[in-house]
């Protein structure tokens, strides 16, 4: 019973993290109809971002995040405006899909060049005792890991909600005509919306940072988890990326502790190809995001 | 030679030409094998199998070399060991780990390094007798290079000891927790490892978090600086099998060190260690066959008994595989590899 409750515990922290992921596919999936590839390798590069700011810069972690979270936004927003915007009107959803190829293998491609195949050590900063709880250890990453990311989703869920330009996202996302008819510049909170997930990939890769180390090709396979998140929790559904993801890290943990780590994503993706037959629109159905 | 100098294995491939360098200079320097000095072709693998197969190819047929250094990255070694079969060229092999290399029953590739299987069965040999293990669980990666670990149990159940458990994990596994918790339960004292080097910090820093108090014991793949760096304290303590240490006492090696830091501006690692006996063995195999012919060459490696290296007392057996009559293990201590030694296991 221990071991069960500790083994749910430790797919939480990973849970976390396949929930910005999710929250970043579901964003961009909302306001412009679209799978981002490179979702996972904005990850890698919110890592390596903040690896070098750990390191080489040597400051402490929460300048590290935020910093990183910021950088990662407008990194978002350049690659949004050079690759996807020009003739985004016209372009069909398969040509701003394979754009998003693209931007994915140009990440990895440099950051090959500049840093090889090679693994590198995140800053322990927050490390200390794990904190014991009636016989579970409860780690510090994971509380780490889970108030950031709660912090981030609170503060994404009161921007869209209560500011002017969340509601003008919100409002394109839902009736791109309609909103354009009453003066919203759609073309920019598109930008935003992409900008936002890439600023939510990159916490990610920051946050997973001291738990793992730093590497290259990191983001392909968290990348690929953090969209089955998104589908099992609905895509374009805010609440079910954040459930998808926290489902996968725990399902993720408990095959390896109860049938065998060979099985882990098999079982993962399998449960992806379930949902995408049986209940394609995931746990939390989406409202209104189709209608557009 | 043909090395891996550039790709995945070049750290490997750097080491080995270094070292040959070195050790070829020396014999040279002290008036080369009965009066002819030895000359040295190097071609890079790219540790990729077939342009290892071409290097082969262009070393024997157009260089026409009457002996091969084969590649230390072990994927580019069955590429091209069944050429050397067919041309009749001996091969000594000083890094190559993969022990499908020498269960081919190859009569022309001798390998003084360590075989993975050989290693596993002398770590087991060495939990057992050394460490006074019982309570062993194993935590081998889930690829072939992974199993070579499951001889760590065969050869315990000899001994006497069934392990408590086979976890198994994928490389680049992020949390290592599940497969840690089971081992927990199961009451284990001590962890064999068998993976990569990345994946076994990883652990070191789990069964920290996890406040688990077990030993841990790893492969020869660990045994890289990287692995303290990625690991930390966390991996303080732990104890891996390895044919060399530069911290060693030894003479011998000490005067390695010290020649190779001179030469190359760093520390050699194990890698290292093995190809300068490599071309040690080689030399000593030439002077031996007295002539440069390939079929005396092979019967003089063959012959090869008791060498005094820097990785031990080597000797080949029938598969060609070095035979080793000490067991070197390293501990991490103070974030270094030091020597962990301890007497012959037979």
């Amino acid at each position: 019973m221990n071991t069960l409750a500790q083994q749910i515990l430790g797919g939480l922290t990973t849970g976390f993290i396949y929930a910005l992921l999710a929250l970043g596919f579901s964003l961009v999936y909302q306001s412009m109809r679209l799978i981002n590839f490179a979702q996972g390798d904005l990850f890698m590069a919110g890592a390596f971002i903040g690896y070098l700011l750990a390191v080489k810069v040597h400051l402490p972690f929460l300048p590290v995040l935020v910093l990183t979270v910021t950088l990662c936004f407008f990194l978002g927003l350049a690659i949004e405006r050079l690759t996807l915007a020009p003739r985004s009107r016209t372009a069909s959803g398969v040509n701003l899909m394979i754009r998003t190829i693209g931007v994915s293998v140009f990440l990895q491609g440099s950051t090959l060049l500049l840093f090889g195949t090679e693994e590198y050590r995140f800053p322990d900063q927050l490390s200390g005792e794990p904190i014991l709880f009636g016989g579970l250890v409860v780690s510090r990453s994971l509380v780490i890991v889970g108030t950031a990311s709660l912090a981030l989703m609170l503060v994404l869920w009161a921007f869209l909600k209560y500011t002017a330009l969340g509601t003008a996202m919100r409002a394109a996302s839902q009736d791109r005509t309609g909103a354009e008819m009453i003066g919203i510049d759609v073309p920019r909170t598109r930008s935003l919306a992409y900008a936002l997930s890439a600023a939510l990939a990159g916490a990610g890769g920051v946050l997973i940072g001291p738990l793992w180390y730093v590497h290259q090709s990191m983001g392909v396979m968290i990348g690929l988890k953090g969209f089955t998140a998104a589908v099992i929790g609905g895509m374009g559904s805010m609440p079910g990326a954040i459930v998808g993801g926290l489902c996968v890290g725990m399902i993720e943990n408990l095959s390896t502790g109860y049938v065998s780590s060979t099985w882990k994503d098999a079982i993962v993706f399998g449960i992806l190809l379930i949902m995408l037959s049986v209940r394609p629109d995931g746990i939390f159905r989406m409202r209104s995001a189709e209608r557009a | 030679m043909a090395a891996p100098l550039t790709g995945n294995g070049a750290s490997f491939g750097i080491s080995q030409r270094n070292a040959v360098q070195l050790a070829m200079a020396e014999i040279n320097a002290g008036g080369g094998i009965s009066g002819r000095q030895l000359q040295l072709l190097v071609e890079d693998t790219k540790t990729e199998p077939p342009v290892a197969v071409t290097a082969v190819n262009k070393l024997i047929y157009q260089d026409k070399v009457p002996v091969l250094i084969g590649s230390a990255a072990s994927l580019d070694v069955p590429a091209y060991m069944e050429m050397l079969e067919k041309a009749h060229i001996p091969q000594i092999l000083p890094v190559a780990v993969l022990p499908k290399i020498t269960e081919s029953h190859l009569k022309w590739t001798f390998r003084n390094a360590l075989n993975d299987k050989i290693a596993a069965a002398k770590m087991a040999e060495f939990a057992y007798n050394t460490l006074g293990a019982r309570k062993i669980a194993l935590l081998i990666e889930d690829s072939a290079f992974g199993s070579t670990g499951l001889r760590f149990a065969e050869r315990l159940k000899e001994l006497g000891v069934e392990p408590l458990t086979v976890e198994r994990f994928t490389r680049g596994q992020i949390d290592f927790g599940p497969q840690l918790l089971r081992i927990r339960s199961f009451g284990a004292t001590h962890i064999q490892f068998w993976g990569y080097y990345a994946d076994y910090a990883q652990v070191a820093r789990k069964l920290k978090e996890l406040n688990m108090k077990v030993q841990l014991m790893g492969n020869q793949a660990p045994v890289t600086n990287k692995t303290i760096e990625l690991g930390g304290d966390a991996v303080e303590g732990a104890i891996n099998i390895c044919l060399f240490v530069p911290t060693s006492e030894d003479p011998a090696a000490k005067a390695f060190v010290q020649k190779y830091q001179t030469e190359y501006g760093e520390v050699p690692d194990t890698w290292a260690a093995e190809s300068y006996d490599g071309m040690r063995i080689l030399a000593q195999a030439l002077q031996v066959a007295g002539a440069v012919d390939p079929f005396k060459i092979r019967d003089a490696l063959a012959a090869t008994k008791d060498f005094k290296g820097l990785t031990g007392t080597i000797s080949f057996n029938k598969d060609g595989d070095a035979e080793f009559k000490e067991t070197f293990v390293t501990k991490i201590e103070g974030g270094r590899f030091v020597p962990f030694k301890m007497a012959a296991s037979h």
